[in-house]
């Protein structure tokens, strides 16, 4: 069996008062659709933010491809998008085909001059924005800097991507056509995904393994069919219809 | 040109077209990490090594850079102690330094004069060694900005994912602020310490309200630079003004004329 891509072992967390996570235990396989569900504030970006390495936690191991993620170092098999795009400055005077060429700037991604031109193309050809290439990000659609985003994230070929509420503040149409361009990924290269989400919804419909953050637990779903109505009621504190697309 | 008869006018555009090339290349990433008042700080700690070198008789100028270079690191310290407060860094290293600079020029009560050509800028000031340094420092910025500009787009884009995507961000930050005091402590001496920060801003606000790209953005920043500092220092030597004051007035004319034309356009502001 390969190495998890992602395993947490009894990680525990506070903000210096009561403990927002404890004795938390994850693993992600490789080709893995890993979605976090939970209410808000229930510290699910901090959980990813563990996962990363961003935010050390009090106890336990947080392993990243079977390293510690202290000692980790291959990031180019790894693609982040951060809650609400990472805030993005939209008076920030870069074209998407700069924002997509950023996402090999980091170490271990040596692509330059026409190799790199090739890979920020196909990240856009992938996302179905190449059209958009020579515009400014800040003159884009909420859904569509989200595309930008996710080409970003895939122009140097990760092996897994964190994605975090990638669809906030995007229109129904567009989320849709992201969660279909996720699973396609998922479905046809292999990609491991990682990603918070509230769409339970559609997180039940894509995802083959459901983590419910509540209350500083994670309970792990490896079958998403056995989330129920009353489950999901139960975590988020309100009733949705599922609407399973699988 | 009558202007260039005098081997201080052209001392003084060498040094000003380098410090403008400098302080707009970098005044771009300053700003799109909303670090501009990082400029006034270490502008001010510059002041302070300039009074230090005044009192203790080394050459002023090597205590502008020593100065800001300590300042720079003074503030990444502070910052990674009040990490939830980092303005305080700045507050504090600018107080301290605009402390030591007052104590130092008290102490030293006969260079008020000279002290005033480094707060406002002075065309006759600028010395052959002043030159050798400005251009040896710019050079080795603009190197350093080029060999750091995809760590430093990514951070000053998104520094989280910079730092999952593997890049050193403390250690890039610490040279980057650094590479601010260096700009600095070179462009005193043409605009002096109190105007430096705006050579650093006004350049880099007229290029987010122009640019179509990063490299774009980068270009426009150089060119306003070049043309406020080259106007600036004609219309102070013909009308006799402090250079400094008048190269940051055309500097803030013509963010103002952009402004006002995009409005007039309708694409409205930053």
């Amino acid at each position: 069996m390969d190495t998890p891509v992602v395993e947490l072992k009894d990680v525990s967390f506070s903000y210096g008062g009561p403990k927002v996570l404890e004795k938390v235990n994850i693993k992600v396989e490789k080709g893995d659709f890993f979605a976090l569900i939970g209410p808000n504030g229930a510290a699910k970006t901090t959980l990813m933010k563990i996962m990363l390495g961003l935010v050390v936690p009090d106890e336990g191991e947080v392993k990243l491809f079977g390293k510690n993620v202290k000692s980790f170092r291959q990031w180019h098999k790894i693609a982040y998008v951060p809650q609400h795009g990472g805030q993005i400055n939209l008076s920030f005077p870069a074209t998407v085909r700069e924002v997509v060429a950023s996402g090999l700037f980091g170490k271990n991604r040596p692509l330059k001059g026409k190799s790199l031109e090739e890979a920020v193309k196909k990240a856009l050809a992938t996302v179905g924005i190449e059209h958009l290439a020579a515009r400014l990000i800040g003159e884009l659609s909420g859904g569509q800097r989200q595309k930008v985003l996710l080409a970003r994230c895939l122009v140097g070929n990760p092996e897994v991507v964190f994605l975090d509420e990638p669809t906030s503040g995007v229109d129904a149409e567009s989320q849709q056509e992201f969660y279909d361009l996720l699973d396609r990924l998922n479905k046809e290269r292999g990609l491991t995904v990682v990603m918070i989400t509230h769409d339970i919804g559609t997180a039940c419909g894509i995802a083959n393994k459901i983590g419910c953050v509540k209350g500083g637990k994670v309970d792990i779903h490896e079958n998403t069919k056995d989330i129920t109505e009353d489950h999901i009621a139960e975590i988020m504190g309100y009733s949705i219809k599922k609407q399973r697309t699988k | 040109m009558e202007i260039f008869k005098y081997s201080f006018m052209v001392r003084a555009f060498a040094a000003g077209i380098a410090s403008a090339l400098v302080t707009s290349s970098i005044g771009v990433f300053v700003v799109l990490r909303r670090m501009s008042m990082v400029g006034d700080s270490l502008s001010h700690a510059s002041l302070a090594g300039v009074a230090a070198g005044m009192l203790f008789g080394f050459y002023p100028f090597y205590g502008a850079v020593a100065f800001s270079v300590l300042a720079a690191l003074l503030v990444e310290f502070v910052r990674a102690t009040f990490k939830r407060y980092a303005e305080i860094a700045l507050a504090v290293v600018m107080s301290a330094s605009m402390g030591a600079a007052v104590v130092m020029i008290s102490l030293g009560r006969s260079f008020n004069a000279d002290i005033f050509s480094y707060l406002f800028g002075s065309l006759m000031a600028v010395a052959e060694e002043d030159i050798k340094l400005i251009i040896i420092l710019g050079a080795f910025v603009l190197v350093a900005l080029y060999i750091l500009r995809r760590q430093l787009f990514s951070i000053a884009f998104d520094e989280e994912t910079a730092r999952v995507s593997g890049i050193p961000v403390n250690k890039v930050n610490v040279l980057f602020s650094i590479l601010t005091a260096l700009t600095l402590a070179i462009s005193v001496r043409i605009v002096g310490t109190l105007l430096v920060t705006a050579l650093l801003v006004i350049p880099a606000a007229v290029s987010l309200q122009l640019a179509r790209s990063f490299n774009s953005a980068i270009l426009i920043s150089n060119v306003v630079a070049v043309f406020s500092v080259v106007t600036g220092l004609c219309i102070s030597f013909y009308f006799d003004l402090a250079p400094g004051g008048t190269i940051v007035l055309i500097a803030s004319a013509v963010l103002f004329v952009v402004l006002i034309g995009k409005r007039r356009v309708g694409k409205g502001g930053i």
